[in-house]
């Protein structure tokens, strides 16, 4: 499902009212919002919510949280809200990865170009179709042929193609490749990646032997192509 | 209903022996089958099987005990280890319904160790109740079902902690894996439940 530039806001801040006021200038420049009133409860909502932008009340701006959405939710974008304006705090947060740093010091007019600045500068991750020599696979629409027959695959392992095709010649991480697939983390133990990138190569190799998923070990798997100069196209 | 006075001992003897056995395979057949799970051949109806099978074997030893005047040790010791060893084949096989009620997709590493452990248990078990007539060589089989239950404990420990390693895991794959890492523990505890009994008969009668 693709993301929709709609806005999260986020705030742990006392000063609720605050953030409503943010939430009201967007609305009525024509932006779409949502909120949720506690950092804690951001992961969960948005595993459903779609929003691009993620407005982080400046006390919810934690480490562990900063890094499980950066690394849980790679294709957002995260800005801060500071309830009242901090140069050296402000410098913080754009040092921890933040895009932008919001404050009551601002106009509206101001306000609402930065954020929409930053839903502009964003560059969607959504899995793209792509093409590795002979191999096509567009996962979202059930795509995955080798000179143009189908492989047989199931949903699961073409997702696991395509996420392998994107990053070729790279490695991916079985934890990343989890994450990717199956949208959680990966408990320690679980051999999901591993079964089903068994049965990826076994297809694969049922068809050609001049693309197959190669192991390293304790790492992950990549995808390596035995042609010459072949260049990752998105369709 | 008559009483024989005609020790026919053996029989009982037997049967255990026949249960031990019957545990055994239903442990390999749950191993095998969540070591080849989704792949696999073997259908819970098999393992039910052997279930039932394990019904008729304690039925068979009720039986005999209210029919046998004389028993080759006490009868509540008959009852109490054709209990235990009923409740062993009926966890294994309360284990392996948790597969397709589940849905598991791929089983689990640490759930694949302790389907290895549940048949060293079992194993030992069926060893030992082989042995049981004249209570010899029984308690070195003791011995090896109690190791198999500290491993058992420190695989499901270990197991159950790493579900909880990531705020980010799946809820679903929490509650299913914390379910069955506690089934296969409950198998390999019933082998050391059967253990004690047995180990009380040896000391009983030696």
């Amino acid at each position: 499902m693709p993301l929709v530039p709609t806005i999260t806001v986020v705030d742990d801040c006392l000063l609720v009212g605050e953030a409503a006021t943010l939430q009201a200038q967007l609305e009525q420049a024509g932006v779409a919002c949502s909120s949720v009133e506690r950092g804690a409860e951001v992961v969960q909502a948005l595993r459903t919510n779609r929003s691009a932008i993620v407005i982080l009340g400046e006390s919810t701006c934690e480490p562990g949280l900063l890094a499980r959405l950066r690394s849980g939710f790679p294709d957002r974008t995260l800005l801060a809200w500071q309830v009242s304006r901090s140069t050296a705090r402000a410098a913080d947060l754009l040092e921890a990865g933040l895009v932008d740093v919001l404050d009551p010091s601002m106009g509206e007019r101001e306000l609402v170009a930065r954020v929409r600045n930053a839903a502009e500068r964003r560059a969607p991750r959504e899995p793209q179709a792509v093409e590795l020599g002979q191999l096509a696979v567009d996962a979202p629409h059930g795509v995955a042929l080798w000179a143009g027959v189908g492989l047989g695959l199931t949903g699961r392992e073409r997702e696991l193609l395509q996420v392998l095709a994107q990053a070729a010649p790279a490695t991916v991480r079985r934890e990343d490749l989890y994450r990717s697939v199956w949208g959680y983390a990966m408990v320690r133990g679980d051999r999901t990646v591993d079964v089903n990138v068994k049965r990826l190569r076994a297809k694969l190799a049922a068809v050609t032997d001049e693309v197959a998923v190669v192991t390293e070990p304790g790492v992950g798997y990549r995808l390596e192509l035995r042609e010459a100069d072949v260049a990752v196209t998105p369709l | 209903m008559r009483l024989t006075l005609v020790p026919q001992t053996k029989e009982f003897y037997g049967l255990f022996a026949e249960a031990g056995d019957n545990a055994l395979e239903a442990a390999r057949l749950v191993e095998q089958r969540f070591r080849e799970h989704p792949d696999t051949e073997i259908r819970q109806e098999q393992v039910k099987e052997l279930e039932h099978e394990g019904d008729r074997l304690t039925a068979e030893i009720f039986r005999l005990l209210n029919t046998r005047y004389v028993t080759p040790f006490d009868r509540e010791d008959i009852y109490g280890l054709a209990g235990a060893v009923d409740t062993v084949v009926d966890q294994i096989e309360a284990a392996s319904e948790l597969l397709d009620l589940y849905r598991i997709e791929v089983p689990m590493e640490q759930s694949l160790a302790q389907c290895g452990v549940l048949v060293e248990a079992t194993s030992a078990l069926a060893h030992a109740l082989s042995g049981l007539r004249g209570f010899r060589g029984i308690d070195v089989h003791l011995a090896q079902i109690k190791r198999c239950e500290d491993e058992g404990d420190r695989i499901v420990r270990d197991a159950i902690a790493a579900l909880f390693e990531d705020e980010d895991a799946s809820p679903r794959a929490i509650i299913r894996w914390k379910d069955i890492f506690e089934a296969l523990e409950q198998a390999i505890d019933a082998c050391d439940t059967a253990a004690h009994v047995l180990g009380n008969v040896v000391v009983k009668n030696t």
